[in-house]
């Protein structure tokens, strides 16, 4: 962070700056800044890195948004203002005429949707647990690594 | 006599959205009859003021004009092609090469779909425009009626005029912070994650006190969206900031505490935030694709590279040298003239009247 500081670049040039030199500043910038060749590809590659996000940060909206939407509502919204009066009506009548036949269905999936949001929840719960305890299992590692080592030394 | 546009769809936000907006507010205001025709229509559309209808109800008289704005694949151009009008236009705003959506099979057959149908709907068409040079580069090559330039109108005194949200200001303002801005959907073409290892870059090297603003809406980039989050969290970065879909006063809030607009994408047909940057005195640094490179013409930093690096610094430069600031400014506000309202409702009137 130290090759080149804010204003240098303007109080060395006099005459007012063209394309050119700023593209002469910006090569001789890279010269300077001593970027490492060895993390520069670590992130050029970087787009393909498996998600090493906590599990409830990948989840994220997901999750939160189970419980909303896995009930099936059967009088679903007929609020579109492009269909005219007619329409309308005409897709209310249907709605009802087919409550009765289609009632059980839903609450096939209303009930498998339930049972299905309340495993995958469980189960994030106890996996973000076992995140947690690998996570303190690993600082426990680097604290026995370290004694032992002390004690090698030490004999 | 009416004038009815056609578009696969309409959603706020959307630069072609925008476009449908702008050619209603222009013919209504000379007294001739818009009507917008779309296949789909999202809810915030419906309170825009345009006269909106669904595409399967569209039935055209001998007297209308139909301008058919082409930006993926639908049906819309079937019945396009199959209308009987005074004058079809096609106004063709560029389909994002299906290479750039694998993780997202439907997009990409729709992307497919819409280079397949450009044959069909330019051959329909009495009279044809694209909305850049690029754009109107790659109709040339399919058929041999000439094709317009008509830029996307960009009506820069309208954009400025919005008061900027008071709340986002001063959340930007605070600190000794360069703020580092892009305006675009969350999109493989867009590129994101390049600018994510160039903030890493920044970060690293150059100046902790460095902001990333990706101003856009991620809807149907879902893993995209979640990619550049994993990359973030990788390098772990703070100061990223995804902030979705904004209304235009928090748009303007963003251009006016940007302190550089950083483009990386690698598609564009025709980049109005780049001409909304320019507007709002930003310097920008962007990749040179050809869309790019045909709206910004010499003004920007524009770099041809891969070298992560050179558009590291040249963020920087542009953020904190003041005379290149100023020069990147001047250069981008004398650009903005090639993109006059009038000039180009002038052209639109052409190829929408033949006059």
């Amino acid at each position: 962070m130290k090759a080149e500081e804010n204003g240098s670049f303007a109080a060395r040039q006099n005459s007012p700056v063209n394309i050119q030199q700023i593209m002469d500043e910006i090569y001789r910038r890279i010269e300077a800044r001593g970027y490492s060749l060895e993390e520069l590809k670590a992130i050029e590659n970087a787009y393909s890195v498996s998600d090493s996000r906590p599990l409830g940060e990948r989840l994220g909206s997901s999750l939160s948004r189970l419980p909303a939407i896995s009930r099936v509502e059967y009088w679903w919204n007929m609020d579109d203002e492009l269909d005219g009066k007619i329409k309308l009506t005409v897709k209310k009548i249907f709605r009802k005429g087919t409550y009765f036949y289609f009632k059980h269905v839903f609450d096939q999936q209303n009930d498998f949707n339930k049972t299905s949001s309340a495993a995958i929840k469980c189960l994030a719960e106890f996996c973000s647990g076992l995140e947690l305890e690998k996570k303190r299992l690993e600082k426990r590692i680097l604290v026995l690594e370290k004694k032992l080592s002390q004690d090698v030394k030490s004999k | 006599m009416r004038l009815i546009q056609i578009t696969p769809t309409l959603s706020q936000n959307d630069a072609i959205f925008n476009e449908v907006c702008a050619v209603s507010e222009i013919f209504e205001s000379e007294v001739i009859k818009c009507v917008v025709y779309a296949e789909n229509i999202a809810k915030s559309a419906l309170s825009s003021g345009l006269e909106i209808r669904k595409i399967e109800t569209l039935s055209a008289s001998d007297d209308d004009i139909i301008l058919y704005h082409h930006s993926i694949g639908c049906k819309s151009a079937e019945i396009f092609s199959n209308l009987s009008a005074k004058r079809k236009v096609l106004y063709y705003h560029n389909i994002t090469p299906p290479e750039f959506f694998d993780s997202n099979p439907p997009l990409q057959k729709l992307c497919r779909l819409g280079r397949s149908q450009l044959p069909m709907l330019c051959s329909a068409a009495d009279s044809i425009a694209a909305s850049s040079e690029y754009n109107s580069n790659e109709l040339r090559e399919l058929t041999r009626k000439p094709v317009t330039t008509v830029p996307i109108y960009f009506n820069a005194e309208k954009f400025l005029s919005v008061a900027p949200d008071f709340e986002t200001v001063r959340n930007l303002s605070g600190g000794n912070y360069k703020n580092i801005l892009f305006v675009g959907r969350i999109a493989p073409n867009k590129c994101q994650h390049n600018i994510i290892k160039i903030f890493a870059l920044i970060k690293r090297y150059i100046s902790k006190n460095a902001r990333l603003f990706l101003v856009g809406t991620d809807v149907g980039n879902e893993s995209y969206l979640s990619k550049l989050k994993a990359m973030c969290y990788a390098f772990k970065l703070d100061g990223v900031y995804f902030t979705g879909s904004v209304d235009i006063s928090r748009l303007a809030a963003f251009y006016k505490c940007a302190d550089v607009f950083l483009s990386m994408s690698e598609h564009e047909g025709f980049g109005v935030p780049l001409l909304e940057a320019s507007a709002h005195g930003v310097p920008i640094v962007a990749f040179g694709c050809e869309g790019v490179e045909n709206t910004l013409a010499d003004s920007g930093i524009i770099l041809k590279t891969n070298d992560l690096r050179a558009f590291a610094e040249a963020v920087w430069l542009a953020a904190s040298s003041e005379k290149v600031r100023r020069y990147l400014i001047s250069k981008q506000y004398e650009r903005l003239k090639a993109f006059d309202k009038n000039e180009t409702v002038g052209r639109l009137k052409n190829v929408l009247f033949g006059f």
